[in-house]
């Protein structure tokens, strides 16, 4: 059970937590992750025996392959009797969900999957879905949850009073399919950091491709993708930026070398809800920010990086 | 073709594709254009067009196309297709990048950045180069395992 049910916060959804491969580097996500849950009493085990869910790599080279590996990934959490899966991880979430509506689409190819897998009992009949973290933060622990979590916090304001937080979805949580949020004006990260006591910037870049592992083949292409997301971002008075995917943070956050107009701090949603419930700053991985947050009273529209 | 090659014949040359494509500026040829070569009948300039990998697979064009054709899913079948019949053209990096990718998740379940960089670097050593200062950076906030 994910949240303590005498509360009466909880669904009746077994989580299985998918951190994908991107999680171990991504700078402080699972460590705030992991702090949140504790304050919030949700429980997100992790799915043993996880393998990488394919990426784009995969459906670039062998679509069959690639549906393969998220059957498998599928199965295995049924065997666990999960009810749903869980990441934090654009590129996992719309990779997995993909993964699943190419079983459900084709069933002669769900019939070939299973049967090429020998040794392995892939329960594929009725797929676990795939849900997104910020989901469950916005949709599962309802606002009252969030509400008592805040009041046995401390001093959280002085954090969250005159930060500008612009929303990043980057592409692929409102463009995957059967997504729960509009394509073009995702809302949920919204709502989620506004239940949080934070100020919102509206800006034109929330879904904005951030250009993904193309930034290591193409970086030059992708470097101008990252300076016009956080030039619109910083346009419309934005002092820190939030994000739902490792390798969007790793973008936004390694991108700003020589941007003009200094520097805005890209945290990870958690990182930004637990400084909001008041959570111990050490608990939330600032520090592995390339771009670090000056959190003092004056520092709040601030970015600072080595070397800069 | 297996996914949606079929709505292909919808497509009604609009452009939002090309419109809503972040990369398009650096094809050789626009989504739309990719589209009206296949139509053409010209599999083969399609198939060696570098739009194919410089796809980001952002689902821009997909979720804004009017007629619905999933364009990000033609394009996975068209890189496909390319790779097996030899038509890659010399200019592309992402095939060495996804094999690289693909190699190490086969090989042990889960996929290491740094690990993948290194495989990917070592076809492309200027890329490589061009990105130590960032993995220099990323290895002192211990954001970067192998």
């Amino acid at each position: 059970m994910p949240i303590d049910a005498e509360r009466g916060h909880a669904g009746q959804e077994r989580y299985a937590y998918f951190p994908g491969c991107s999680m171990e580097t991504a700078g402080g996500y699972a460590q705030s992750l992991d702090a949140l849950c504790r304050a919030l009493g949700l429980e997100l085990p992790e799915l043993p025996g996880w393998q990488c869910c394919g990426a784009s790599a995969f459906f670039s080279l062998d679509h069959e392959e690639a549906v393969s590996r998220v059957a498998r990934t599928l199965a295995l959490a049924q065997s666990v009797g999960a009810t749903q899966i869980v990441t934090g991880c654009n590129g996992c979430y719309s990779t997995l969900r993909k993964g699943r509506a190419a079983l459900l689409a084709d069933p002669a190819l769900k019939e070939r999957i299973r049967r090429e897998s020998p040794g392995q009992e892939l329960a594929l009949g009725d797929p676990v879905p795939v849900r997104h973290v910020l989901e469950v933060l916005t949709e599962d622990v309802d606002a009252s949850r969030w509400e008592d979590a805040r009041r046995e916090g401390r001093q959280q304001d002085r954090f969250v009073a005159g930060m500008k937080v612009a929303a990043y979805y980057g592409c692929l949580f409102s463009r995957c399919p059967g997504s729960t949020d509009d394509p073009e004006h995702p809302a949920m990260l919204d709502t989620l950091l506004r239940r949080l006591g934070f100020e919102l910037v509206e800006h034109g870049a929330r879904t904005a491709c951030c250009g993904a592992s193309h930034a290591l083949a193409h970086g030059r292409s992708t470097a101008g993708l990252v300076q016009r997301i956080v030039g619109t971002m910083r346009a419309r008075g934005a002092t820190a930026a939030a994000t739902i995917c490792p390798l969007c943070q790793l973008n936004l956050d390694s991108g700003q070398r020589g941007q003009k107009g200094g520097m805005l701090p890209v945290y990870f949603v958690t990182q930004l809800a637990g400084l909001a419930l008041g959570l111990p700053v050490e608990d939330l991985g600032l520090d592995k920010l390339l771009v670090r947050p000056r959190l003092d009273p004056d520092g709040k529209g601030e970015g600072v990086r080595d070397g800069q | 073709m297996e996914h949606g090659g079929d709505r292909l014949d919808g497509c009604i040359q609009c452009g939002t594709c090309s419109g809503s494509c972040p990369l398009a500026e650096e094809m050789d040829i626009g989504p739309r254009g990719l589209f009206a070569l296949i139509r053409s009948g010209d599999l083969k300039s399609a198939l060696s067009s570098t739009t194919l990998w410089l796809c980001v697979s952002c689902q821009s064009c997909a979720s804004r196309c009017p007629q619905q054709i999933p364009v990000t899913d033609l394009i996975y079948s068209l890189k496909q297709l390319a790779l097996e019949h030899g038509f890659v053209p010399s200019s592309a990096k992402m095939p060495d990048l996804y094999r690289a990718f693909a190699a190490q998740a086969r090989a042990r379940g889960r996929v290491k950045e740094g690990m993948i960089a290194a495989r990917y670097g070592l076809r492309h050593p200027g890329d490589m180069l061009s990105k130590l200062p960032l993995a220099i950076e990323l290895l002192k906030r211990r954001r970067m395992t192998f």
